[in-house]
């Protein structure tokens, strides 16, 4: 895989943490027009980059993610951001519901989390910051639909939003696969939501759903 | 209006009633204007219309306008009008008599004198003026030269000036005929001079609309002038019955166009009068009307009807800036350039007071001399309201300024903690998980510890900047917008935020920074009133943007003051109203764009 990042320090500890993880780590870039080329010479299974890089250090990271889901289909993209902010996690997963993530960048620090991460996003699933779905579990409205859910309902929503598959939150829960299929059709007909058959469109629809 | 046409009318009845007075009941000019001149009846008519019409404009000029240059110079070309009356009357003293033919002739040069004085506004053209001169000194000497030497015997046309008086001297032969004919010269030159300034006058935009009856008299005279001096020049022993047709019919128009072109140069003195005496009305009454404390700006525009000139620009002098200000305190820009704008300065008492910036056919001398005391005092009253609007502007720019420079601060310092400080934590907490992970391989369990709590410290740390730095500005608002950083704002409140944005694109960063900071004193005052929920919404326009913040908190009785300073900053407005629905307490700002 390739990191990408404009910090030389921090780029050499996303980098070493990684490898002690257990992932090749083929090349790194300082920014995204040279990590474009490096995918296009490696043709890695993921990317790791930084949300704000030169030259305007805005989302440049999400642009360059955006440019690699639509030339190379079959490379996972992680972003890696310092902002705790719903808006451009959403924008990533509606623009390419498929093997994107949006991650806090001290993430970085839990190998598990990041092993897990990179497999999704390369299997093609989606990924979002369990601190983001909180945030929007959080968010007060005037007509609360989260109200009418059950605790573990809503645990099980809290991990969709996250871009789980049903298999992987039965795993996570410790339940059977039919638990969850159960919990998910209860909590998509009292949310009004269809229940989708496409898993990548059910993350999108329920952070939509979350932000309102 | 009616006062004006009074003005007018006494002086000018005042003048024919005069004239008439002269004429009949002290005797000479009615007597001699009925037993001398041209046989025909029509042409002393005409000659007598002609001094009455110059002599009442200059008696109105005089009296009614207060010009008295040029009212005298009016009077005395009408009165020379009769002088070949008088030069022809045989009841007359026969030196006056001499004096008048000298000077009869000579009316192109009063003409000409008349016309450059009521047209120019002012000081003279010098190189009219020197021409003037000349022609003045060249005329006098050669009329007293004439009159010196006239003798009948040698005068072709003496008419009933032919009895025979001895000249005062005899010249050398030839001499009495270049003096008559230098004179026929002068006035051939004074009446081209006339006729060609005039017509050029004319032409050129500047004065045209306001002085085009004097100047069309001119061209017209000037024309008539050359033509009759030709003739004179030309002259045979007797130009009736010699065959020429042309010169035949030129004889009998001239008096007419001459008639028509004196007229017309006595209407414009006349209209010139009336307008000043109108302008001399008006700035009265303005400064009657100052005492009712008018608005900013009234007397700019009161000046601009009473001076009939829609441009008029008034600047007033900030002594301690040492510069012009408008009535609204704004800078005053020179509109005074191109050929058709003038300046004029008014002082009190030397010092500056305004500037006015008018279109140049309007009199300035006139303009300066008719502000009388009232008027400087209104305009000093007036100047003493810009100053402080100056310094109010003053004031609230630099408000504005030290807001700008704050916002600009607040996201340099949100870039640095997230670039610098948060990045470098990052990097500290990444070593500290290397190395925690070394230690558990080596065995060194307390180490491992020790350096998973600072690993926690480290990201704790990191979190806490997060935080800050949101607070000290959000990075989405200049990223990704309004919608998102309201969006963001709703994510954390206490309270439900709904969030409605209708604005055509980005608005200046300036203005999204205003806005958001409204929003963010919107939430927090609401929440202190109790409030348990939020409404914002936000439209506009590329001028403005409006944002509308209602809420079910306690009912609030002034605007919050924070919002208020943020708005009153940025050059906008805040108002507080009582909503329809169950969200009763409305903010409402507007804020300029850019």
């Amino acid at each position: 895989m390739i990191v990408a990042e404009d910090l030389m320090l921090t780029r050499e500890g996303i980098v070493r943490l990684l490898a002690d993880a257990g992932v090749e780590v083929v090349a790194e870039a300082p920014d995204a027009d040279q990590l474009l080329s490096l995918v296009s010479r490696h043709k890695p299974d993921a990317v790791v980059l930084d949300i704000r890089m030169p030259p305007t250090h805005t989302d440049e990271g999400i642009v360059a993610a955006g440019r690699i889901r639509d030339t190379y289909p079959t490379v996972g993209v992680l972003v890696l951001s310092q902002y705790v902010e719903p808006t451009w996690a959403i924008q990533l997963v509606q623009e390419h519901p498929e093997g994107v993530g949006y991650l806090l960048k001290e993430r970085v620090v839990d190998a598990a989390v990041m092993i897990d991460a990179l497999r999704r996003v390369v299997d093609g699933e989606t990924v979002v910051d369990p601190t983001i779905v909180a945030r929007l579990l959080g968010r007060r409205r005037r007509h609360d639909p989260l109200s009418d859910l059950t605790a573990r309902e809503r645990e099980v929503l809290a991990l969709v939003a996250e871009g789980l598959s049903n298999k992987a939150i039965a795993a996570r829960l410790v339940v059977a696969g039919r638990t969850v299929e159960a919990h998910m059709t209860s909590i998509f007909s009292k949310l009004g939501l269809d229940e989708s058959p496409d898993q990548h469109r059910r993350v999108l629809a329920v952070l939509t759903l979350l932000r309102a | 209006m009616t006062a004006s046409a009074l003005a007018v009318a006494i002086p000018l009845v005042a003048a024919a009633y005069g004239l008439v007075l002269v004429s009949f009941v002290v005797g000479p000019l009615g007597r001699v204007v009925q037993s001398s001149g041209p046989p025909d009846a029509r042409l002393r008519t005409l000659d007598v219309v002609i001094a009455i019409a110059l002599v009442g404009a200059g008696a109105v000029a005089w009296i009614g306008g207060g010009r008295r240059r040029i009212g005298l110079i009016a009077v005395i070309g009408g009165l020379s009008w009769l002088a070949l009356y008088l030069a022809l009357d045989a009841g007359s003293p026969t030196f006056i008599r001499y004096i008048a033919a000298g000077l009869a002739p000579l009316w192109p040069v009063f003409v000409l004198h008349l016309v450059l004085a009521a047209t120019s506004h002012g000081r003279l053209e010098r190189r009219r003026w020197r021409v003037l001169v000349v022609l003045y000194a060249i005329a006098g000497l050669l009329g007293v030269l004439r009159v010196a030497t006239y003798d009948p015997f040698f005068e072709p046309d003496c008419g009933a000036l032919c009895n025979p008086v001895p000249a005062l001297f005899d010249p050398p032969p030839g001499v009495r005929a270049i003096l008559r004919q230098g004179v026929h010269l002068v006035s051939l030159v004074a009446g081209a001079a006339l006729a060609w300034w005039s017509t050029g006058d004319l032409a050129s935009r500047g004065r045209r609309r306001r002085d085009a009856w004097i100047l069309v008299g001119g061209a017209l005279g000037g024309a008539a002038a050359v033509a009759l001096a030709a003739i004179a020049l030309s002259r045979r022993p007797s130009i009736q019955g010699v065959g020429e047709p042309l010169l035949e019919s030129l004889v009998v128009i001239l008096p007419w166009v001459l008639t028509g072109a004196m007229l017309s140069i006595s209407l414009g003195l006349v209209l010139a009068t009336v307008s000043i005496l109108r302008v001399r009305q008006g700035l009265r009454r303005i400064a009657d009307d100052i005492e009712a404390a008018p608005p900013p700006g009234s007397l700019e525009t009161a000046l601009a009807t009473v001076l009939a000139d829609p441009t008029v620009k008034v600047g007033y002098w900030l002594a301690e800036d040492e510069r012009y200000v408008g009535p609204d305190g704004r800078p005053y820009e020179a509109r005074d350039t191109g050929p058709d704008r003038q300046a004029t300065a008014i002082k009190r008492g030397g010092e500056p007071v305004a500037i006015v910036s008018h279109q140049t056919r309007l009199d300035a001398a006139a303009l300066t001399r008719e502000i009388g005391p009232s008027m400087l005092v209104a305009l000093d009253n007036e100047r003493l309201r810009a100053a402080s609007l100056a310094r109010l502007r003053n004031l609230q720019e630099s408000r504005t300024r030290i807001v700008e420079i704050s916002d600009a601060e607040r996201r340099r310092v949100e870039r640095d903690l997230h670039d610098g400080a948060q990045q470098g934590l990052l990097a500290v907490s990444f070593d500290l998980r290397l190395a925690r992970l070394n230690a558990e391989r080596s065995g060194d369990a307390a180490l491992a510890d020790r350096l998973a709590a600072a690993e926690t410290l480290g990201l704790d740390a990191v979190e806490e900047l997060r935080r800050i730095a949101h607070g000290v500005h959000p990075a989405v608002l200049s990223q990704a917008g309004l919608t998102a950083a309201l969006m963001s704002l709703g994510d954390a409140s206490p309270i439900p935020v709904a969030v409605r944005t209708e604005l055509p694109g980005r608005a200046p960063v300036v203005t999204e920074a205003a806005v958001y900071h409204v929003a963010v004193e919107a939430l927090a005052d609401a929440v202190r009133r109790g409030a348990r929920e939020l409404a914002l919404r936000v439209s506009g326009d590329s001028n403005r943007v409006i944002i509308e913040a209602s809420d079910d908190g306690a009912v609030m009785t002034e605007p919050p003051v924070r919002i208020a300073d943020r708005v009153g900053a940025s050059g906008g407005e805040v108002s507080i109203a009582r909503g329809s629905d169950h969200l009763g307490n409305v903010v409402s700002v507007v804020l300029p764009c850019g």
